[in-house]
């Protein structure tokens, strides 16, 4: 047996236990996984589902790429420079410690219920976490390799392409995973406080309705959005990066 | 040695090269060290392990320029540099390892010929994690004459490999080196590497290191056998009883590393 009839077997019992549960409670408040699926199709066919889920991407996607670009630089200037360390790090753990929450209520307090605020709430939650990554990252680059590409004349960009970044890329790919898990976690309470759309917004109105199966149908979706960008990009992108790496016999 | 002879094409003048020690206190690494090197000529600097040797290579590398002294270059310095670790880059190819060494500015040699001569030409389009120490040593030394370099660097470039390896990569240098001659430093505590490879040896005191003396070999290499190495070392270690002796780096690390060749051969 290899690991994914494994993962099928998991999710099948994952299921039925569901499916179980459904039929034993036989409440609105627990709908079996046949009536979450049909949400799911009517609002994707006849529903605003697409819209919904689009916006929230966006602003996941929005808000991955400032705290990449950020907590990466942040980060790199943190690792390479000790007086940028000792400048910043105060800050780096203040703001690692704020609550998610209290960043939003500020933000759309200070900037007002928009997009703006919406999504610089969520980059500035994920920043510092990216910034520390990167961090380690920049210290751990390996002054041998930094040498030999002194001695062989690299350009300051073959030095990047070839030398600093595919050292880094580990790191990266650590701040990334972890950073869209948590982005698209916080954007939906931000859609919930202060947006008019979105995944957050509707789970919402569910919520108000007390409509479970909403609830459920939305929650399923945009997991399995999330796992297929994981399949079709993440890993995909590791898998290339890390292509040098021996496998393991 | 004559420092400012006319046709030397490098000037080591390295007068106090210092770091700071565990305690905070200053350490001299180096001290009075000055030598003048002719082109495409073969010198060994051999002292026992951990002598700062390295740091010699590192100052004339442009590695290191927190020294008192000066490097004179009589032309524009092509280093190539072979470390005591290989330094591949892992995520890239050996191909593109040594292409990534071509001087850009002058065309340099192909990398299928270079390939040959360092009997890597299998081996290109695998990535060094999968190569033995002795193969990636090998890249690492072809990698050094791509850029065309006008003084070659060796730093322990045959350091726990094991005999018959070593022997091999010894044989691969000289015909590497002997087809596309430059002006080497081979950096080593082996007597028995330094004699075979070298035309000039230079005894270095450890801690602060300086030169001791310095030997000329004037054998062709051709007619180097392992049988006059031999004799070489013995003579030379009974001229330097203090230096072959007294140091307990250099006597075990030095015949650790010699005796089974003199057996073998």
């Amino acid at each position: 047996m290899n690991r994914s009839i494994y993962s099928i077997a998991s999710i099948a019992a994952l299921l039925g236990i569901w499916i179980l549960a459904a039929l034993f409670f036989q409440s609105h408040l627990l709908p079996g996984p046949l009536a979450v699926f049909r949400f799911i199709i009517t609002e994707l066919i006849h529903g605003d589902m697409l819209f919904h889920l689009g916006m929230t991407l966006w602003r996941v996607s929005a808000a991955f790429v400032i705290a990449m670009l950020i907590g990466c630089a942040t980060g790199l200037a943190m690792g390479r420079s000790r007086s940028a360390d000792s400048l910043l790090d105060p800050w780096l753990i203040i703001f690692l410690n704020i609550p998610a929450l209290v960043t939003i209520i500020l933000a759309y307090v200070w900037g007002g219920l928009n997009e703006v605020a919406a999504i610089s709430a969520v980059a500035i939650n994920k920043i510092p976490n990216v910034a520390v990554t990167l961090r380690e990252g920049a210290r751990a680059l390996d002054q041998g390799l930094d040498d030999m590409a002194t001695v062989y004349r690299f350009s300051g960009y073959a030095r990047y392409r070839h030398v600093i970044l595919p050292q880094l890329q580990p790191y990266f790919a650590a701040a990334a995973r972890s950073g869209i898990a948590l982005i698209w976690k916080i954007v939906l309470v931000v859609e919930l406080l202060g947006r008019s759309n979105g995944v957050g917004f509707e789970l919402n109105l569910y919520f108000q309705l007390f409509d479970v199966t909403g609830i459920l149908g939305y929650t399923i979706i945009f997991v399995c959005v999330m796992l297929l960008i994981e399949l079709l990009v993440v890993q995909p992108f590791e898998k290339h990066a890390t292509r040098w790496r021996l496998k393991p016999a | 040695m004559q420092p400012g002879g006319g046709s030397s094409q490098l000037e080591i003048q390295i007068d106090d090269k210092t770091y700071a020690g565990a305690n905070g206190k200053p350490v001299t690494a180096v001290s009075g060290f000055a030598l003048a090197v002719e082109q495409n000529s073969f010198v060994a600097l051999l002292g026992p392990s951990g002598c700062g040797k390295t740091t010699i290579l590192q100052i004339v590398a442009g590695l290191d320029h927190d020294f008192r002294g000066s490097i004179n270059w009589n032309m524009a310095p092509h280093i190539g540099f072979v470390f005591q670790e290989p330094r591949l880059l892992p995520w890239r190819t050996v191909r593109q390892n040594i292409e990534l060494a071509l001087d850009h500015d002058a065309p340099g040699e192909e990398v299928p010929a270079l390939a040959a001569a360092a009997g890597i030409s299998k081996v290109l389009d695998r990535f060094p994690g999968e190569l033995s120490l002795g193969l990636a040593r090998r890249v690492a030394i072809a990698r050094a004459f791509a850029c065309k370099p006008n003084v070659l660097l060796l730093d322990e470039p045959f350091v726990s490999l094991d005999e018959p390896n070593a022997r091999k990569l010894r044989a691969l240098l000289m015909k590497v080196w002997s087809e596309r001659p430059v002006t080497a430093f081979l950096v080593t505590h082996s007597l028995h590497d330094a004699l075979e490879l070298a035309d000039r040896l230079i005894l270095l005191a450890p801690r602060p290191t300086k030169i001791i003396t310095e030997i000329e070999l004037n054998i062709p290499r051709k007619v180097r056998s392992e049988r006059q190495i031999n004799q070489l070392r013995t003579q030379i270690k009974a001229g330097y009883p203090a230096f072959f002796e007294s140091d307990e780096d250099c006597t075990p690390a030095a015949t650790t590393a010699d005796t089974p060749a003199s057996t073998a051969d």
